[in-house]
């Protein structure tokens, strides 16, 4: 009888202990994690992938700068800081004259478009958002690619090299600015620069690339730009020409 | 006879415990950093004869064996159990006060405070952007009431009048204070760490972006706890194991996209880091570790940019500030190293604000020297 209470009050206990443990069990079950919303937004935002955003803040800033620049806020060349620029000594002139810095301008004095590929480790490490390019009087005179198709065959290739190692990089391909005519005399083959435009343009276009055509703020060869050598200009003419080119760019830029 | 046993076999368990808490010590490998106190572990001092003669290698292998001495975090809790129960109010210059560790504010080095105000205006006038500075105290400054009685605590108060009451040229001194102690009896500092919590930064934030007539709506932000089991410097600096406190983030119901470029320049689209919370120092879940430099561009378009220069309490108060700018620029002159005309040269700020606490703003001159050393800002 003793031993039969005895089972009965350890078998009270067993059940006893058995709901407080299947209480607890659905109690922790049913509770709600209090860290649950905080990981969760954590989470997302870890595994947000940024695409999308950096384009709509890339557009944001890039027409910002545009007006930035219209307001006067700040320079024209505020519109490259984030542009490559590759070409000769005439290129050259956006940094020795202070309007760029070294790091955004690959051009040295003699450069041909065949140069342009030396900087591919510089294109690849910077990605830039724009390649801008400016050559041709050294071309011409060294005839690269034989004729004026021939050069632009090679500007394609050239250009499409730089683009292996970023591929998102816009295009901007200055025409070939003429020396003046007395300049011209010099060579037997600056004069064919129009020529030699005409193909630049046709070619660039068919790639979708942009052609800035100069021909307007050079007139010609007689603009009042010329230094007294007839091909380099005068630092003034930079702000213009800068302008020229982010003008050029402009739409391509902001529906990047 | 049996007594005198005993005593051999305590004496003799007692020195094989040493030597084996020595062995241990000595045995590689060796602790190069301190997650518990979020330091660089001492280094071996370098052996020479100035060093014997100046006493610097005595103090150097001090440092070396507290460092790295077997069992040190066990060591440092009991020791702490023991201060506590022989009724100590300060250890390692923290005050064990009413269920809160609080910090005694460091004493000015010099003129530092005066020399960073100075530098920035100056750099603000080269720059032709107001800036606006805000110092903030901690929770002994500010919660007086949790410190122990009669702690002879810095007075922190005079110097930050005096950076109040100073007429600078481009330089409006934000004075947090009143914000701060309006709410004092808040969770608005950390029982455990140095830092203020999301929500004395969303005060102290509120105040701030006042200044520039924009407008923060506390119910904008859903706080949503991601931690309660954090321990922080000052837990570490004492030895206190038994109190934790709890990490809320702050989000913004209406916040825009934005990516964060850190230092090393990879980008994310969170200005958390999540991995903290499973780390020592779950504060750097806010904006991670130090680092010089970090852009965040948001998708936001209302013309504001802001540069800020900080310590690690702007970390946690940028969940406040990014809602409203299209892009901050955050330097932390402590680990910044480039020259600053590399970030004014072609962009444009609208605002320029400096967010320290009195700590770093009083001892640590690199703020004035990162300004300084820019000649002309482009």
């Amino acid at each position: 009888m003793k031993k039969k209470r005895k089972t009965n009050k350890a078998l009270i206990w067993i059940v006893l202990a058995a709901v407080i443990l299947m209480a607890l069990g659905i109690w922790k079950f049913m509770a709600k994690d209090p860290f649950q919303e905080g990981n969760a937004y954590l989470k997302a935002l870890d595994e947000k992938d940024i695409t999308e955003t950096e384009k709509t803040i890339r557009h944001n800033q890039i027409a910002n700068t545009f007006d930035q620049i219209e307001s006067g806020e700040v320079s024209v060349f505020a519109g490259f800081s984030d542009s490559l620029l590759l070409g000769d000594s005439r290129m050259y002139g956006f940094q020795s004259y202070g309007f760029l810095p070294e790091s955004r301008v690959m051009a040295a004095a003699g450069e041909t478009f065949a140069n342009a590929t030396d900087y591919i480790d510089v294109v690849q490490t910077l990605q830039p958002d724009v390649l801008y390019f400016s050559y041709g009087i050294n071309d011409l005179g060294l005839q690269l690619g034989g004729d004026a198709q021939g050069y632009a065959d090679f500007v394609e290739t050239q250009v499409k090299a730089l683009l292996e190692v970023s591929p998102d990089s816009l295009v901007v391909i200055n025409s070939i600015i003429e020396a003046t005519a007395e300049a011209n005399t010099q060579s037997d083959y600056w004069s064919l620069a129009p020529e030699y435009n005409e193909a630049l343009k046709t070619m660039t276009e068919k790639n979708g690339w942009i052609y800035v055509d100069n021909s307007t703020l050079s007139g010609g060869g007689t603009a009042d730009i010329y230094q007294a050598d007839g091909i380099h200009f005068y630092s003034t003419f930079y702000p213009v020409w800068a302008q020229h080119m982010l003008e050029a760019a402009k739409d391509a830029l902001l529906n990047s | 006879m049996k007594k005198n046993m005993y005593k051999l076999y305590g004496g003799l368990a007692c020195l094989v415990l040493s030597l084996l808490v020595g062995l241990f010590t000595i045995l590689p490998p060796y602790r190069s950093y301190l997650p518990s106190e979020n330091r660089s572990a001492a280094s071996l001092p370098a052996i020479g004869l100035n060093g014997l003669e100046n006493g610097s290698i005595q103090s150097g292998w001090e440092s070396w064996f507290q460092d790295q001495l077997a069992g040190r975090t066990f060591l440092m809790n009991t020791a702490y159990l023991l201060k506590k129960a022989a009724g100590q109010k300060v250890i390692n210059d923290v005050y064990l006060g009413s269920n809160a560790l609080l910090l005694n504010p460091d004493k000015p080095e010099g003129t530092i405070y005066e020399d960073n105000a100075k530098a920035l205006d100056d750099f603000a006038q080269r720059l032709g952007v107001s800036s606006t500075l805000m110092v903030v105290p901690g929770a002994a400054s500010i919660q007086t009431e949790k410190l122990p009685a009669n702690a002879p605590v810095t007075n922190v108060n005079p110097y930050l009048d005096e950076l109040s009451e100073t007429e600078y040229q481009m330089l409006t001194f934000a004075d947090v204070r009143p914000a701060l102690e309006e709410i004092k009896d808040e969770y608005i500092f950390y029982k455990t760490d140095h830092h203020w919590t999301s929500l004395g930064a969303m005060a102290a934030m509120k105040d701030l972006l006042g200044k520039w007539d924009i407008t923060l709506n506390e119910s904008d932000f859903d706080f949503l706890p991601v931690s309660t089991s954090f321990q922080g410097t000052l837990a570490d600096k004492t030895g206190s194991f038994i109190m934790k406190d709890d990490i809320d983030i702050a989000v913004n119901k209406n916040q825009a996209d934005y990516v964060v470029t850190w230092n090393d320049g990879s980008k994310t689209g969170s200005m958390y880091r999540s991995a903290a919370l499973n780390e020592k120092d779950q504060y750097q879940v806010f904006l991670g570790a130090n680092q010089g430099l970090v852009k965040i561009n948001t998708t936001n378009i209302n013309g504001r940019r802001l540069l800020l220069f900080k310590d690690s309490y702007a970390n946690s108060a940028l969940q406040f500030l990014i809602p409203y700018f299209e892009s901050i620029t955050v330097v932390d002159p402590r680990y910044y190293y480039d020259d600053l005309s590399t970030l004014t040269a072609n962009e444009t700020y609208t605002e320029m604000a400096a967010l320290f606490s009195w700590n770093t703003f009083a001892t640590d001159s690199s703020l004035s020297m990162v300004l300084a050393s820019q000649g002309d800002v482009q």
